[in-house]
């Protein structure tokens, strides 16, 4: 019976909450939404007749078209933080071997559709790092043990199936395994860097196993600095010597040692082309318009054959040579560089064919941008702004700003517009500034999709917090105030020191004044103040490692002591398991400084998660109407962090609390735990609810829990909140759900005003990313009748998830690392990015489009039916008229 | 039929040969790690597969607890998930297209085997579902919602619309089907009496203004007249 009325009520639901989505029309596929696929920073690559494979850091293997390099197929393997490919072998089929430590996966695969072929495991005792040389059907696992001996196992390419017994041969000369390469079947170490080392070979795929000796010095000669030892691409018993970035190449044959009596670049490749070996490097050259040339050399003399200098773009990194391919005269290089783009580069034409952006595959923080507004725009700005001397100049201000807007409606374009980068009447054309995770900016148009600008800042990483990798935007200046640019702010780390990098620029074009600035101490917090200084810019405020206080820019003193009072920071310490609040009270008017006013301790928990509100969020209804018609009032603090630990348990294992914390006062204003729950731990915070999914143990299923807070009937403060002021808690109501699903980020809408509706944006596993009303997970109140009438679905414990409200339809994205969500002008509407291994942009309008004609409002019908009613009326009269005096008549 | 028992025998060797595989497989996970198994089962696709992708096994993936572990799809359409640990794990298809049902598989330490439906409210409810697993596709996946569009039948069937038609149907049409002078004679009197003249707008509002309701009998009078002037005016011309 039970089963028979869900029957019933399940549909009657389903249709509701079709209702509450807002799902698109097959016709808007592509409309306002775009794609962009990546790989990641290429780690080996091969040449196939027209394609390209390649496999990845981000444990990718992926085919390209040679001609675009657009991605033919895609698969993508195991996750890259714990497992990555390790060797590559194109054949007729392709083989990969990925994996970790000891548990390897060896797949076959097919070329043409990336279909798999084959799967097989390799698993070994031996916890270091190993070798594999894949030759036609067999797969030689080499594993060194340092000081000891080399374990050779060969196994059967197809079935994994093990040929005999593992081969030891000792191999006391391993001293350390980064001196040690692997060039086809010989395993070649030299014993020390210095002159006095010896070069051991021995090939490990025959059966004779005889280890070869000979002096470093012999091949490389006399020479100070230290001698490295490096692996040549291309398919030849080689390597190079390299001392001073100066390479010498030795090829190893049997008994035979042979070095080659030239010099060579360190990133040099070997091509086979036709029976003829070509060497193939890049040297740097002098001339500013053409950085790199590519050489090619003969292999046996070392001739140059060919020296071109290249159209080499500017914003790009130094490059590397991948691999190769050449076919008669006609080569193919492919080249990747140090900020992860991947280039093509035809010889002998030194055209450099297509580039990909690999750097976009690891976003580490967005920020969007409003675009500034037209010259014609500002220009009519303008008159009212400059208070002109004469009344002439006025009037022919005003008619040449008039002529000018004549001409643009006339000619019907953006004609006066520079490059496209206008704002529009929306909102909606914006600019996503972002820094990818190698130190590269780009910018990104909204509507196109297309990279506007990229800037590389050498030697930076992001930030390390909870886990996640992070870099911090600042928007100090939008594009409203029309004479002054745009102004942004980048806080990264300096790759060698740690220290603090800082950049200004200006977010449309790119530019920037002062360049990068390395700062003498490390970042622990950084602070956009709500407070426009004379430029209309909002101060930064930034605290070092050791607690020393830092403005940007400095110049803004004065406002920030005016407002010092109102300002606090906190300190996550995941460390150490610490929370800390600080205030300025103590700062002068010179200098400003911090003091410690609250401080939380978390140990031994581990904290796994934390949320602040948006900064720009609004709240628009200050409570929730009661069927009384009551009003009970929202708890609405700017001030809260909400923050998630994982702590061991003897009897639950895993103990999962939640904390909301006052960010000013340090009191902890609500908390709860969860038995038995384990990671992953997302939280969003936002109004006056949060909103946290876990695993639970105990069920074995994702659980998503809703949390609102209210103040009650009455409003301490309608006007200004304030953290010091409350003086009784907040009432809290939870209701928790099941996900049937497995989350991997949670985001929320945002709108301008906070009128609309909210939607939680929750990326899945598999590649979805799904909205979800919040009124879906809004706590029902156990007095209060739950109806259509007071806006409230009856609950259901499981969370519906349709297809329809799938945002990214059929375009599954990989390995989605993070949602960002930005408010249009457009009420109704938010930008979202979903960034991972693809980038994919769209807007969602959760209360549907409420304040635009629909896209299908047809101007055209609607015109044909009045002008049609209005004719037929005119007919019909003068019919009836006829008919009328025809009755007369007779 | 014949096609039908060819089939389900081709399928039963499939399944002889999988299991065969599981005991070779497993035979060799003891060999070198007695804790780890693999999860295998096959993936049929819809017939309309072939037609609408041409390589689906490429765009189709395993996940085993989302993603945790994963398994490819061969050409044939079955997978194996490797290294797995005794435990239970949600197994799920994963296809840009088409949605297939997931299946919990529980292996226990004695890498014993068993396949069931996701209850996620009911967690403790069995239904045993075949190992190794066949998943099948449920049906396509529609993420798009479909577009009214305008249809006659729609504007037709309207409520509105019959009730307009309905009694212009009793009106025009079914007097004419009547051939009993009489009762003609009779529907024409009704169709005289219904015949009443629209008052004109400009009169409408004189009467209005003038809000008595002693104009009712010169208005009678009146609106003749008035047509009998207009039509004289006619006839004159």
């Amino acid at each position: 019976m039970a089963s028979f009325r869900s029957i019933c009520i399940i549909p009657l639901f389903i249709t509701l909450i079709l209702n509450l989505t807002w799902a698109l029309y097959e016709d808007q596929v592509g409309k306002f939404d775009w794609k962009r696929s990546f790989v990641g920073k290429v780690k080996y690559a091969n040449f196939e007749s027209k394609r390209l494979i390649v496999a990845t850091e981000e444990n990718v293997l992926a085919s390209l078209n040679l001609k675009d390099g657009h991605i033919l197929w895609r698969q993508l393997l195991e996750d890259p933080k714990e497992q990555q490919i390790n060797a590559l072998h194109v054949d007729k089929e392709i083989i990969t071997v990925s994996g970790a430590a000891n548990n390897w996966f060896v797949r076959n695969w097919d070329i043409n559709s990336g279909t798999l072929l084959s799967e097989w495991t390799l698993y070994t005792e031996r916890l270091v790092p190993s070798k594999f040389i894949i030759t036609k059907n067999t797969l030689v696992h080499v594993v060194p043990l340092t000081g000891s001996h080399l374990e050779v196992t060969t196994y059967n390419l197809q079935t994994g199936e093990n040929y005999g017994k593992t081969i030891r041969i000792a191999a006391p000369w391993i001293t350390d395994i980064s001196n040690c390469i692997l060039t086809t079947n010989y395993y070649v170490c030299i014993s020390s860097n210095d002159n006095l080392g010896q070069l051991y070979y021995v090939d490990v795929i025959s059966e004779s196993n005889i280890v070869h000796t000979r002096p470093v010095q012999s091949l490389i000669g006399d020479g100070s600095g230290p001698i490295e030892i490096i692996e040549i691409e291309g398919d030849i018993s080689a390597l190079l010597l390299v001392r001073s970035k100066v390479a010498i190449l030795v090829l190893l044959d049997g008994e035979n040692i042979d070095a080659k009596p030239f010099n060579l670049m360190p990133n040099a490749i070997c091509v086979l082309n036709e029976d003829r070996t070509l060497i193939f490097q890049l040297e740097a050259t002098d001339d500013p318009k053409k950085l790199i040339r590519v050489k090619s050399k003969d292999f046996v003399n070392g001739d140059d054959e060919l020296s071109i200098d290249l159209d080499y773009p500017l914003g790009l990194g130094a490059p590397i040579i991948l691999a190769g391919q050449c076919r008669g005269s006609s080569c193919d290089l492919l080249l990747t560089t140090t900020d992860n783009a991947l280039l093509l580069l035809k010889l002998p034409e030194g055209k450099i064919l297509w580039t990909r952006e690999e750097a976009l595959s690891n976003i580490v923080a967005t920020e969007f941008f409003e675009l500034p507004v037209s010259e014609l725009d500002a220009s009519i700005e303008n008159e009212f702004k400059t208070s002109s001397s004469s009344i002439l100049n006025m009037l022919i201000h005003r008619l040449s700003t008039q002529v000018k807007q004549l001409t643009n409606l006339v000619i019907g374009g953006q004609l006066l517009s520079n490059n496209g980068l206008v704002r529009d009447k929306f909102g909606l054309h914006k600019i996503i500034v972002v820094a990818t995770k190698v130190g590269k900016l780009f910018a990104i148009d909204t509507l196109t999709g297309s990279i506007a600008w990229s800037y590389r800042l050498p030697n930076v990483k992001s930030f390390n917090s909870l886990n996640t990798k992070k870099m911090l935007l600042f928007v100090q200046r939008t594009a409203r105030y029309a004479p002054l640019p745009a102004q942004c702010l980048l806080l990264a780390e300096d790759s060698n020191t740690g220290r603090g990098v800082l950049f200004q620029f200006d977010p449309i074009t790119g530019f920037s004044s002062n360049g990068i600035e390395r700062l003498n101490y490390k970042i622990a917090q950084a602070l956009l103040l709500p407070y426009e200084d004379e430029d209309n810019s909002k101060p930064v405020i930034v605290l070092s490692t050791s607690n020393e206080v830092f403005l940007y820019p400095s110049t803004s003193r004065t406002l920030v002591y005016q407002h010092i009072n109102n300002v606090f920071i906190y300190v996550v310490d995941s460390v150490r398991g610490l929370l800390r609040g600080f205030s300025f009270h103590h700062s002068t008017e010179r200098s400003l400084k911090v003091s410690p006013t609250w401080e939380v301790r978390i140990n031994p928990s581990k904290l796994v998660a934390l949320s602040a509100k948006h900064p720009n969020e609004r709240v628009h209804s200050q409570g929730r109407v009661l069927p009384d018609r009551s009003v009970y009032y929202k708890y609405v603090n700017p001030n809260l962090i909400a923050i998630a630990t994982l702590s061991e348990d003897s009897v639950h294992k895993h103990v999962l609390s939640i904390y909301l914390v006052d960010g000013v006062t340090g009191l902890i204003l609500y908390s709860t735990s969860h038995k038995r729950a384990k990671g992953p731990v997302h939280l969003i915070h936002s109004e006056n609810w949060l909103v946290y999914s876990y695993f639970s143990e105990r069920f074995r299923r994702t659980e998503i829990v809703g949390a609102e807070l209210y103040e009650g009937h009455l409003q301490s403060n309608s006007t200004v909140f304030s953290s010091h002021a409350v003086s009784l808690l907040p009432h809290v109501q939870t209701q928790s759900y099941i996900l049937p699903a497995n989350p991997l980020n949670m985001a929320v809408t945002l709108t301008e005003r906070g009128i609309t509706n909210k939607f939680l944006l929750i990326s899945l596993s598999n590649g979805g990313v799904i909205e979800i009303p919040w009124l879906l997970l809004q706590p029902r109140f156990n007095d209060v009748p739950c109806g259509p009438e007071e806006s409230c679905i009856p609950y259901m414990p499981e969370v519906p998830l349709p297809n329809e409200a799938v945002i990214n339809y059929n375009q599954t994205l990989g390995r989605i690392s993070g949602i960002e969500v930005a408010p249009a002008r457009l009420e109704s509407t938010s930008h979202v990015l979903v960034h991972g291994l693809d980038i994919f942009y769209t807007r969602v309008a959760p209360s549907k489009t409420f304040d635009v004609l629909k896209e299908d409002f047809d101007h055209l019908m609607i015109v044909l039916v009045l002008s049609g009613l209005i004719l037929a009326s005119y007919v019909t009269k003068h019919l009836a008229s006829k008919k009328a005096l025809k009755q007369v008549w007779k | 039929m014949q096609i039908m028992s060819k089939r389900i025998f081709s399928l039963i060797f499939l399944f002889m040969l999988s299991s065969f595989n599981v005991n070779a497989d497993t035979s060799l996970e003891e060999e070198s790690d007695s804790s780890r198994y693999v999860i295998e089962g096959r993936v049929f696709p819809l017939s309309d597969y072939q037609t609408s992708q041409v390589n689906w096994q490429a765009n189709t993936k395993i996940h085993v607890n989302g993603g945790e572990y994963i398994g490819f799809v061969r050409k044939d359409g079955s997978f194996v998930v490797h290294n797995i640990p005794a435990g239970s794990y949600v197994v799920e298809v994963l296809n840009p297209e088409y949605t297939f049902e997931p299946a919990r598989v529980e292996i226990n330490s004695k890498g014993k085997y068993r396949a069931r439906k996701v209850n996620h409210i009911k967690t403790s409810e069995v239904i045993v579902v075949p190992y190794p697993l066949r998943m099948k596709a449920l049906g396509r996946t529609r993420y798009f919602q479909i577009r009214e569009q305008w249809r006659i039948t729609d504007l037709l069937f309207n409520p509105m619309i019959m009730m307009m038609v309905l009694p212009l149907f009793l009106i025009m049409v079914l007097p004419k089907m009547m051939n009993d002078p009489d009762t003609k004679k009779e529907m024409e009197q009704i169709q005289s009496m219904a015949k009443f003249e629209l008052p004109e707008m400009s009169d409408m509002v004189s009467n209005f203004l003038a809000g008595s309701s002693q104009t009712e009998k010169s208005d009678k009078s009146q609106v003749p007249n008035k047509k009998n002037q207009k039509i004289r005016k006619r006839i004159d011309k």
